[in-house]
């Protein structure tokens, strides 16, 4: 891939709102996880999540994650109006499933007509044209849900479009948290009762989150006739799929591995000149123990630095590629490796090349960020600080 | 590079298959399977393959399940199998599990264009991969027909699955576009006829297509479609062969089958445009072309 240069990004998540926030969020390692109060959990109890704080989120009338979504998208805009036609790519898993979910709850899937404006957004498809009614956009809307790994897709695939058609594209990923998905883990048994510890001998499951995240993306020539200054480069898009289980991963990472080969070679870089990668890294005992596989397959006996980023915001499923595209963005302009917060005793199966606990200061050219999910979906996505 | 047509297939219900693990899957991912082993008639799997799953819905029935679990049980008792069917992207993960497709394997949504949707994504990743499955899948339930009546029953729900199979090399029949538009409007409004008619009577004049498969939501939109398209071009669904489609998310695949099967069997036709909508405002402009 060449010449799909950042111009924009916007990110709302449990670190608080906007990127310089998140880069002092990384550089503190600050976990954004507290006990759930967005929603009673009953008799599961109030277990860690990454909610983004109240005074974030409007509390008029409209879905969650389309506030979310409109926080971070506007900040990737930052006030600039898109002339022409482009591509709006989003990823999610559930939408507008927080408000169509307590329509069920209370009506049990009866008509409920007095309540209707809760399942207006139920169609995960109704977040673009919402945002592009209300960021007064003209495009072609796309929405990827295949689940954890969706954002990444959509940046993945956005990037592609401007590539290809020499358009610009808005692409991030939103995620609410939902009773559906906190009693969802909880049945897969991959809810964590302690906040995640990613990599951790003693791992003991997923803490979710939520929050949005978007980049504005746009061929590296227009950007540069305009003089708008370039954060980063879209270098590279790798999508797999295990073809091994409906919800666990490949135990070997073959298909986590198979991404990123695809993703590096998409971009023209060979694994050596790999310095930090953002791993997956939910601290599910499945996931973590593949992904250290596949990164010791792709990077071999000279691995770069790795780390997850999911004991800051927790897990935000249908967002997270698009979250962690951004810090990694963020430690790439700012040259600061981020460490994996929440872990204390690495897990001596998990062959990695930790990030040094407080993080590190070091100069980054090439990041990788890994998004995985269910259904045996692997998307990989290479960022860069300047052009190939 | 042309985007052929390699293999078409519909499925309305649910078949029994001869593999037993098929059969063991929720409905919406049997009706996808069904439309899949059609259009890929018996044929091996290519192995530069990517797959693009469409859908409104996804796994509606299994939603209401896990929800109805944990609304009679609590949040502690939710169905695991519920849960995992629910995500949108289940019945993508598990055709790719049928298949062995290790490629690229993505689930898109876009309301009333979902099949479009896909078949747009499908056509760009031709650039990589020599074929895609495109599949689109949705299903009826009795608790989306409850939330259509809430909204004053704006139209009648429906079910049904296809697919496409894209590849680059020779084929009879091509699709020469698949463009999506946005004319944003409410969320419970299709766009206007000022806003979609224009383009839907530039596509019929520039592809000098003498039938259209209109979208055809409601009878108010579909008589605004008529007028659009005017008495000299053919409206498909009036024609006997293809038969009627319900209205569905995913429906603008299966109308795209219907229009492959119609020029295949119509030596005197060369192109027929498809004309999607959906609810908020967005317009879907395909062509497909047979090589006289």
């Amino acid at each position: 891939m060449r010449g799909v240069a950042i111009t924009g990004v916007g990110i709302v998540s449990a670190l608080g709102s906007g990127f310089a926030a998140h880069l002092a969020g990384l550089r503190e390692g600050r976990s954004g996880l507290r006990p759930l109060t967005l929603f009673p959990a009953e008799d599961l109890g109030a277990l860690p999540v990454g909610a983004v704080a109240a005074g974030l989120v409007p509390r008029s009338r409209g879905p969650r994650c389309i506030h979310l979504a409109l926080r971070a998208a506007r900040q990737a805009l930052a006030g600039r109006r898109l002339e022409g036609e482009g591509v709006l790519s989003v990823g999610t898993t559930t939408g507008g499933i927080f408000e169509s979910e307590a329509h069920f709850l209370k009506h049990r899937g009866g008509v409920g007509a007095e309540d209707r404006e809760l399942l207006l957004h139920h169609p995960i498809g109704a977040m673009t044209e919402v945002l592009s009614r209300a960021l007064r956009l003209s495009a072609s809307q796309h929405t990827f849900s295949t689940a954890c790994s969706s954002s990444a897709n959509a940046i993945g695939f956005g990037a592609s479009m401007v590539e290809r058609e020499g358009k610009w594209a808005l692409v991030g990923g939103v995620d609410s948290l939902s009773r559906i998905t906190y009693a969802g883990f909880h049945a897969l048994k991959l809810l964590a009762s302690a906040p995640c510890r990613p990599f951790d001998l003693n791992r003991r499951g997923v803490s979710l989150g939520e929050g949005a995240a978007f980049l504005l993306l746009e061929p590296e020539e227009e950007a540069r006739r305009r003089g708008t200054p370039i954060l980063g480069f879209v270098r590279g898009w790798g999508s797999t799929s295990d073809a091994h289980h409906p919800t666990a991963p490949h135990p070997r990472g073959e298909g986590a591995a198979a991404a990123s080969f695809s993703a590096l070679a998409d971009a023209g870089l060979d694994p050596a000149q790999v310095d930090y990668v953002n791993a997956h890294g939910t601290a599910t005992a499945a996931n973590d123990l593949a992904e250290g596989l596949a990164l010791g397959r792709v990077f071999g006996t000279t691995p770069p630095l790795t780390s997850s980023t999911k004991g800051l915001t927790g897990h935000t499923l249908g967002a997270t590629g698009a979250i962690e595209a951004v810090l990694s963005l963020a430690a790439l302009s700012s040259g600061f490796v981020p460490a994996t917060t929440g872990l204390e005793q690495p897990d001596p199966e998990i062959h990695i090349r930790h990030v040094p606990p407080g993080g590190v200061n070091q100069p980054l050219s090439v990041v990788v960020s890994n998004s995985f999910g269910f259904g045996g979906n692997n998307a990989v996505l290479v960022l860069s600080r300047a052009a190939a | 590079m042309k985007p052929t047509v390699h293999g078409l297939g519909t499925a309305d219900a649910p078949r029994t298959d001869r593999d037993p693990r098929v059969n063991r899957l929720p409905r919406l991912e049997r009706m996808a399977f069904a439309a899949v082993r059609e259009a890929l008639g018996g044929q091996s799997l290519p192995d530069s393959l990517a797959l693009v799953f469409g859908t409104g819905y996804g796994g509606l029935a299994a939603t209401e399940a896990f929800l109805q679990s944990v609304a009679s049980r609590g949040m502690a008792y939710g169905s695991a199998a519920a849960f995992h069917q629910s995500v949108h992207h289940s019945p993508a993960g598990q055709l790719s599990l049928l298949l062995g497709i290790r490629g690229p394997v993505l689930t898109v949504s876009q309301r009333e264009l979902s099949g479009e949707a896909a078949l747009r994504v499908g056509l760009t990743l031709l650039d990589r991969f020599e074929f895609v499955l495109v599949v689109a899948a949705d299903e009826k339930t009795a608790v989306l027909e409850a939330a259509y009546r809430a909204f004053g029953g704006m139209f009648q729900a429906g079910e049904g699955a296809s697919a496409i199979l894209l590849g680059r090399g020779e084929g009879p029949l091509w699709i020469e576009r698949c463009d999506l538009f946005s004319h944003p409007t409410s969320t419970r409004r299709f766009a206007s006829p000022i806003g979609f008619g224009p383009r839907l009577a530039e596509a019929i004049t520039s592809s000098r297509s003498r039938v259209v498969s209109i979208a055809a939501p409601t009878g108010d939109v579909e008589r605004h479609e008529r007028v659009v398209v005017g008495r000299k071009v053919q409206i498909l669904q009036d024609q006997a062969a293809p038969g009627q489609v319900s209205f569905h998310p995913s429906a603008g695949l299966v109308r795209s089958v219907l229009a492959a099967r119609y020029l295949l069997a119509s030596p005197g036709e060369s192109a027929c445009v498809l004309h999607g909508l959906a609810l908020g405002g967005a317009q879907s402009i395909t062509v497909l072309r047979r090589d006289s």
